[in-house]
This record gives structure tokens, sequence and C-alpha cells, in this order.
């Protein structure tokens, strides 16, 4: 069982080596970043680098302002839930990738959202460094909300991923410890299989065709054929 | 021997596991092995409770702290729990970790196979 770890927050870029090594250690097969640098993917050592925004802003302009300049320079790109407006825009339009679950902030994750974000495929983050830091009622609260999160995704149809947000190599986890984490916020063991080996990857293929020149919109593409090309 | 036979037949209900796994660490080696069954023991209560953490059975059998390398043993039952609690350690002592689960088995032999 292999993965792609979608979220990664590493402290500089100096760290990526460190963080390659770590995956290739885990068996992982790709890392998505903010401080990845140079193109939208790069292989290093077997390693996929995936080029990863989280957009951020107080208002709904300002993020729909930064949307359209930074879809094309990301393979991942991420909002974090906050406000209902910017959330609730950020799960109907299919431009976001992924919306990012903060456990310590008051948000409420709701079913309409969810129902909104499963109609044009935008994923639910659940980041587990927060579990690996705390212990006790902190950890217990984490759990609740992460609980609750992904028993609401998934009644709606919405799909969840499940990143580490490592700052650190060490607070990267292998596939078969992924599952298990899945597992401990409330989903079933093929769920947390298919959430961690296959919803990745399904993203990636997904974002690179639609990166693609000739991707117009979900169903339509540019054919050229031979023929086209040889015409002057 | 009747009272014989129910207490073999309810020994042979608690099936056993074993887990082979691989701790990375950055940082001071876990030369003493009861530090990590700590640990681990520790998150299982944390989690599940003293009644999960009690039937799990948690043994380590071997860990190699200069390598990593190590094997656990549990009850099939708390298996799952036991794998959580470990994966979910970050550090032990100043010492930070990642726990990489890698086979399970019934037996020594075959995870050795």
């Amino acid at each position: 069982m292999s993965s792609i770890d979608l979220g990664v927050s590493m402290s500089d870029s100096t760290s990526l080596e460190s963080f390659i090594e770590m995956a290739s250690r885990l068996g992982l097969t790709g890392l998505a970043a903010r401080e990845v640098k140079g193109p939208l993917t790069e292989t290093v050592h077997g390693i996929s680098l995936l080029k990863r925004t989280d957009l951020k802003g107080r208002t709904l302009t300002s993020i729909k302002k930064q949307v359209s300049k930074m879809r094309p320079q990301s393979m991942i790109l991420a909002v974090p839930l906050t406000s209902v407006e910017i959330t609730n825009w950020a799960a109907g339009d299919n431009r976001i990738d992924i919306l990012t679950l903060d456990p310590t902030r008051s948000n409420r994750f709701r079913e309409s959202t969810a129902r909104l974000a499963a109609s044009t495929g935008t994923h639910l983050e659940i980041q587990f460094a927060p579990l690996l830091d705390s212990i006790g009622l902190t950890r217990s609260k984490i759990i609740k909300t992460y609980r609750e999160a992904v028993g609401i995704a998934k009644d709606s149809g919405m799909s969840v991923i499940l990143t580490s947000g490592a700052k650190h190599p060490l607070y990267l986890r292998s596939a078969m410890a992924m599952r298990h984490i899945g597992q401990l916020l409330g989903m079933d063991s093929k769920y947390a299989e298919a959430v961690v080996s296959r919803t990745p990857f399904e993203i990636l293929a997904q974002n690179k065709m639609k990166i693609s020149l000739k991707y117009v919109a979900d169903g339509i593409e540019i054919i050229v054929g031979e023929d086209d090309e040889e015409d002057p | 021997m009747e009272l014989k036979s129910l207490w073999v037949r309810t020994m042979k209900k608690t099936r056993k596991r074993y887990l082979s796994f691989h701790l990375h660490k950055e940082g001071p080696a876990i030369k003493d092995e009861k530090h990590l069954s700590n640990a681990i023991w520790k998150n299982l209560l944390s989690l599940y409770g003293e009644v999960s953490a009690a039937d799990s059975k948690l043994f380590l059998v071997e860990f190699d702290g200069d390598t990593g390398e190590g094997v656990l043993q549990c009850t099939l039952s708390s298996l799952e729990k036991v794998i959580t609690s470990a994966v979910l350690i970050g550090s032990i002592g100043t010492t930070n970790v990642s726990f990489e689960p890698k086979k399970t088995s019934g037996t020594l032999k075959a995870l050795r196979r």
C-alpha cells in the first residue's frame, strides 16, 4: 500500500531533503507542500513533489482574487475552513481541491457545506499532526471535532483525505499507519484504505488533466488530430 | 474434566498477534525498550481506557534501539488499537520518533519469514 501526503508544512525549503528521505523510507510516493519550488510536479529520488497553495485572506474578495492567479501555479489548491461565506464559496468552486479543517478553531463544518463540496468534487482535509502534539483532554477534543467532520462528510458523499500537516519529517507516517489513524477518526477499514491509498492519486490525476492545455471544463477537452497539427 | 475443557476453550479464544515495526528516530537512541513499551501503554490507556489497555496483553517481544527494528505482541482483538496507539506517538522523552507498523502475523516464525 502506497500513498501521497498532500499536506506537508515544512518550515523552510532547506528541510525538503530530509522530508524526501523520510518519505522514501516510509514508502510514500509523493509529497505536496507550499515550499516546493520550481515546476508543479517534479520527481526527486523517486518521490513526486507537488506544489501546494493554501489560500488565506480575511474576506471572500481577497481569496477570489488569489484563486485565478494561483490555480495554474499550483497542483493542489486548499482553503482553510473559516467563515461560512468563504467556506461555502470554496466548497462550490471546482477550482478548489481541498477544504482544510482546523481543529483549534471554532468554525463548524456544516452538512450544507459538505453537500455542496460533494457536488463539485472538493475534498475535506484532515491533518493528523495535532493528534501527535497533544494528549488527554486536548487530544480528545480534536478527535471529537475530526470524527464529527468525517461523519458529516461521509453522510453527504463528500470525499475525505488524510494528510500529515507535518512540520518535521518524523511527523510523516506510512500508508498503513495513516489507515489506522483514519479508523480512529471513524472510518471503516475499507474506507480508510481508499482515503489513504486511492483518493490522493485520483486528485493528482484529475489535476494533471485540468492543468493541461487541452482541458476546457469537466468533460470538454481540445482534441487535435495529427492532420490538424500539420496544417499551417 | 469439564472445567479443564472449558478453560482450554476460553484460552484459545484469546488469539495472539505479532507485529513487526520500525521506529524511526531523531536524537538520542532509545536504549531501554521499557521507554517504548511505556509510551505505547500510555497512549493505549489515554485513547481507549484502562479495560482496553489491560485486555490488549501488550508485550514488547524484542526491540533493537540502534536499528529501531522490533516486534510486539498483543491480542488479536486489540491489534488495531495497539497499532493506532503506537502510530500516534510523536516523541519518547527528548527523542522524536515515528512508529512504522510493518507486518502482522499469528506466529513469530511466519513474521520472520
